[in-house]
């Protein structure tokens, strides 16, 4: 063969990169070959304990027959109806999008995979071209060219796709000239989905869990004692000092309130040491409880309906103690409900009081009427009063950037208090590029319910934007732990420092805070919270 | 295709003045009934819509917060960002109605020699927004010398203004220039920035079309075609006057600008262009971040079943009991 | 002339044209963000990418020792293991480098000396595909560690719990 011949061949080499130039009214998905991008369908006994609409038996995404019900139509219409007649926000946003395009390149999922579907612009279309179809003269005259779509039964499993693919950050939102809040659209479209049988593992179970024992792990009262005492020991190692715990304790002064994680999972459990320690020093007059063992509002990536069931055990519990009002723990979206959705939900509590510090008297004015506040403002208070010894030095051995956690950024505009107690906690703190932070912040891709196995690529894939700044500073900067004050931030961003920026670790705010503590009668630290030797007494033994 | 689409849309639109306004005796039908119709369904469909909002409640107070909240007296809050008072949402909307504070947003990072991150904007689309609103804004404001007779001191004083140059003959008007390059550049990203083409739907197109066919219609008429511009303000007189005449001697272009100018408003209330009233209804952007400070009304906030700790501790009181744990009521040993 | 030089003097045209033809395994409507974002914090994918071409390219035009190759295709192949493609879709994209390279020097391709030296050219490219290979299944193995780590993350307290309890 004459290597003529062989370059007329060059046609062979030409890889098929043609693109499925569909245009997006077409909603069909292959389940099958998209596997890791979606999620397990909820288990039934899950949703039997909610009380929840269910097919007979558990289906799963690749399955043909979904096993819907048979008016399965009408129950989302009339859902739809229903919401436009609640929620102003869900008129105004089908009607007002003028498809600028200001936010199509502002989601973490689309950054991270170009699937068109994920802009928030088109995310919401895919709702905004059923409204069209059933509530608009034109939609219904004009159908196609309009932008109208009918109802069918793959436009339902395509929402099941794309609105299990929006982690409800609300990044999209701050771009939008008109406050257009795709968080908002996902969730009334989970509603509807849920009405109809649908709903993902990750969320209902965690929803079950914490509607039963308290917390979305399912522990019972006795583990939840077990792993605090077990804590309690931990930290007695590296301070030398006993350390109380009280749990369900009438009439303590505070009730506290954490994310289930912070007593299970690592790192988060670390941030819970930092508390324990940071309580000891102060002598706050608290308690835990076992009722209200769970922060983290599972309900809020399901349901309005189900943010008020899951929420109204921290009020309950509040009073059954006796308590004079509440402190919320590091946590994203539990903070979302605290902050955006709790005293509409549960009302006025008269029972408890305005938060008032017990160490420097400072009242919270901002928690007037909620009566909780967050630990971050309360511990930045205790620094900005001089209550705390802090020696930064225990903390040389990180060199710490800050991961704005989407909720506290963008539903609460907790910037700087965390960053406050950073700067007196550490003496090598530095930031991220500046679109990445604050409100700008990006998503660690596995929020709303998505944190799960099955879809890891899609995480890490929706993680990269995120990802790719922590390596800017570790390159830079040399950081080395990304700290964060959310659940789900400390669940899943170690997986994407590991494959986005391998060597950066996680933690939380108070971590910091409890290694940077000086305590009265303390033996001479020579590790962290996580037993790793202090900088310079690296031949200290691990305990 | 959806493009073609609106262009068709568009030329059927202008071809019925053009061909209408040469039958004798309906002129009426273009310079007086048609435009009371469109003024009709413009301001009838924008209150209802409006209305239609406003009757959906607004159950949760969810803004979008952009800036550090009011929480402890020494730390500066984004009042503007994150607004805590009605100051704040005031200035805030303010910032977004007049200067699409949003769409400011937009910025990008370089990383230039020595590693040094910068941040330049990319304010291509808030620049092209600003100066087709703004430059439309003052065209509506100019063209009251058509319907006020006499002209109103403020139009004169614009009319300077957009003078200010000096250029041609007629003098040209900055605010034509601003106007049709904005939305001349709004129509090419939609043609050539390919996700914004793709998500483009014939209701982008044909307003924008519509657009640039009453700034060329208008153009036309200014620069190029004399019409009679006392007997146009007379017809415009009438109008406002709702003594409505149709002087003689009118030119198509007139008929055909105005016929658009007509299409626009009625399309208002039923398109997207609503916009207009709905960024000031955003409950992300005009709700004050106050929620832990007042308490904000649910009108439909029902009752859920919840789960009480009454039953979970008659589920888990026996394990509670042997971990220590204080009970409210003590398990019935003798059933054991 | 000698392909080395001539792969030299059109290496901005060769590598534009291996980059579109890449970036053309996205939706279209991705394309051009990904392209003309140069942002590399909003986009990552179209820089990494970027980055990764120039240094490929290079690579192949300076026959470097091949200890490095690794690290160099890591951070783009990283992107492409999780991005929604088939194993051979996710690492082809190397081979669309010989159609960039014949596309732009067709009219030189006449010498036989050059189509000998592309031969040899081109099995660097085959050798830089199997290297690939390896660095796509190490990134694949390490998603499975991640997996198992998160998990293990999962129950902290109880895996710790259960094994220091002596009493």
């Amino acid at each position: 063969m004459s290597s003529e011949e062989n370059l007329k061949q060059e046609d062979l080499l030409k890889v098929d990169y043609k693109p499925a130039a569909k245009d997006w009214q077409d909603p069909t998905i292959d389940f099958e070959a998209k596997r890791g991008n979606w999620c397990y369908s909820g288990v039934l006994d899950s949703l039997d304990y909610l009380d929840m609409p269910h097919p007979e038996k558990k289906w799963a995404p690749t399955d043909e027959d979904w096993l819907l019900p048979e008016n399965w139509k009408e129950i989302i219409l009339d859902g739809l109806r229903l919401r436009l007649d609640r929620f102003r926000t869900l008129r105004l946003f089908m009607d007002t999008c003028v498809r600028c395009g200001a936010c199509a390149d502002k989601c973490h999922f689309f950054i991270g995979s170009g699937d068109a579907k994920n802009m928030p612009v088109l995310r919401a279309e895919l709702l905004r071209s059923v409204y069209r179809k059933e509530y608009t003269l034109a939609g219904k005259l004009m159908g196609k060219m309009v932008g109208a779509r009918e109802l069918t039964i793959p436009v339902l499993k395509e929402w099941f796709y794309y609105f299990y693919q929006c982690t409800e950050c609300r990044r999209c939102s701050v771009f939008c000239p008109y406050g257009i809040d795709t968080a908002e659209i996902t969730m009334l479209v989970r509603e509807l989905l849920a009405e109809v049988g649908l709903s993902i593992d990750w969320i209902v179970t965690p929803v079950a869990n914490s509607f039963r024992t308290g917390n979305h792990l399912g522990i019972q009262p006795h583990g939840f004692v077990d792993s605090m005492e077990f804590a309690a020991d931990d930290l007695k190692d590296i301070i030398g000092m006993d350390v109380e715990v009280p749990i369900n304790k009438k009439g303590a002064e505070i009730l506290f309130i954490i994310p289930s994680a912070d007593y299970f999972a690592e790192p988060h459990y670390y941030t819970l040491l930092g508390y324990m320690a940071l309580f000891k020093e102060i002598g706050l007059d608290y308690t835990f409880s076992t009722f209200a063992s769970e922060g983290g509002n599972f309900g809020l990536f399901h349901s309005h309906e189900m943010i008020k069931r899951l929420n109204a055990k921290t009020y309950e519990e509040a009073k059954r103690l006796g308590v004079r009002y509440i402190l919320g723990g590091e946590c994203g979206h539990m903070w979302r409900v605290y902050h955006q959705y709790m005293s509409t939900m549960q009302g006025e509590q008269s029972n408890l009081e305005v938060p008032k510090s017990p160490i420097t008297g400072t009242v919270f004015e901002n928690a007037k009427t909620t009566k909780m506040i967050h630990i971050a403002e309360f511990t930045a208070d205790l620094i900005k009063h001089g209550k705390l010894k802090l020696d930064p030095s225990r903390n040389d051995h990180w060199t710490p950037t800050y991961h704005d956690s989407c909720n506290p950024a963008r539903a609460m505009g907790l910037l700087e208090e965390p960053r406050y107690i950073l700067q007196h906690c550490c003496n090598n703190f530095v930031e991220m590029p500046d679109n990445t932070i604050r409100e700008k912040t990006f998503c660690c891709g596995s929020g709303a319910g998505l944190g799960t196995d099955e879809n890891l690529e899609m995480r890490l894939r929706g993680g990269l934007p995120r990802g790719n700044a922590v390596k800017y500073a570790q390159d830079k900067y040399n950081a080395n732990i990304l700290l964060c004050m959310c659940a789900i931030d400390k669940a899943t961003l170690p997986a994407v420092c590991d494959f986005w920026a391998p060597g950066v670790q996680v933690g939380g705010v108070h971590e910091m805070v409890g290694n940077a503590l000086i305590m009265t009668g303390e033996e001479e630290r020579k590790v962290d919270l996580r037993g790793q030797p202090l900088s310079g007494k690296e031949g200290a033994k691990d305990v | 295709m959806s493009l073609w689409f609106s262009i068709i849309v568009i030329l059927v639109l202008i071809a019925i003045p053009w061909v209408g306004a040469g039958i004798p005796g309906i002129q009426t039908l273009f310079g007086v009934v048609i435009p009371y119709i469109a003024i009709a369904v413009f301001l009838v469909g924008f209150v209802l819509k409006v209305l239609k909002w406003a009757k959906s409640p607004v159950p949760f107070r969810i803004p979008t917060t952009s800036g550090q909240q009011k929480s402890l007296p020494w730390i500066k809050s984004a009042n503007l960002e994150n607004p805590h008072n009605l100051a704040g949402v005031i200035g805030r909307m303010l910032l977004e109605v007049l200067f699409f504070r949003s769409l400011f947003r937009n910025t990008t990072t370089a990383i230039n020699e020595g590693d040094k991150v910068t941040y330049g904007s990319t304010k291509y689309l808030w620049a092209a927004g600003m100066a087709f609103h703004y430059g439309f804004l003052l065209i509506i404001l100019r063209h009251f010398k058509y319907f006020v007779d006499p002209t109103p001191q403020f139009v004169n004083w614009l009319q300077y203004m957009d003078n200010f140059f000096q250029i041609g003959l007629p003098i040209i008007y900055l605010t034509d220039i601003v106007f049709m390059a904005g939305v001349g550049y709004l129509l090419l990203r939609r043609l050539f920035d390919a996700k914004i083409k793709y998500i483009s739907l014939p209701s982008d197109y044909f307003p924008l079309l519509l657009l640039i066919g009453i700034g060329t219609t208008g153009i036309l008429m200014r620069y190029f075609t004399k019409v009679d511009i006392v007997s146009i303000k007379e017809l415009g007189v009438g109008l406002l006057s709702f003594s409505p005449v149709v002087p003689e001697g009118i030119s198509a272009v007139f008929f055909i600008h105005l016929f658009l100018v007509n299409c626009l408003l009625m399309y208002i209330p039923f398109s997207k262009l609503m916009h207009m009233a709905g960024v000031f209804m955003s409950p992300t952007r005009n709700l004050v971040n106050n929620n832990r400070v007042k308490r904000h009304i649910n009108p439909w906030n029902y009752d859920v079943k919840v789960h009480t700790y009454e039953e979970y501790e008659d589920e888990f009181r026996d394990v509670m009991k042997g971990a220590g744990l204080p009970l409210d009521k003590e398990p019935a040993k003798e059933k054991e | 002339m000698q392909l080395k030089d001539l792969l030299d003097q059109k290496q901005d045209a060769i590598k534009q044209l291996w980059l579109d033809l890449v970036l053309k395994t996205y939706p279209p409507d991705s394309w051009e963000f990904f392209k003309s974002q140069k942002d590399r914090f909003q986009n990552p994918v179209g820089v990494t990418l970027s980055e990764q071409i120039d240094s490929l390219y290079n690579f192949l035009l300076k026959d470097s020792p091949d200890d490095e190759i690794s690290s160099l295709l890591e951070d783009f192949i990283k992107i492409r293991v999780v991005q929604d493609f088939t194993p051979s879709k996710a690492i082809g994209y190397i081979l669309y480098l010989k159609q960039a390279v014949r596309e732009i020097l067709a009219d030189d391709l006449n010498s036989s000396d050059i189509r000998k030296e592309l031969l040899q050219y081109e099995a660097g490219i085959d050798e830089l595909l199997l290297n690939t290979f390896d660095v796509y299944v190490d990134l694949r193995q390490k998603l499975f560690e991640i997996r198992t780590d998160e998990l293990r993350r999962r129950s902290f307290t109880a895996l710790r719990m259960m094994n220091s309890k002596p009493e």
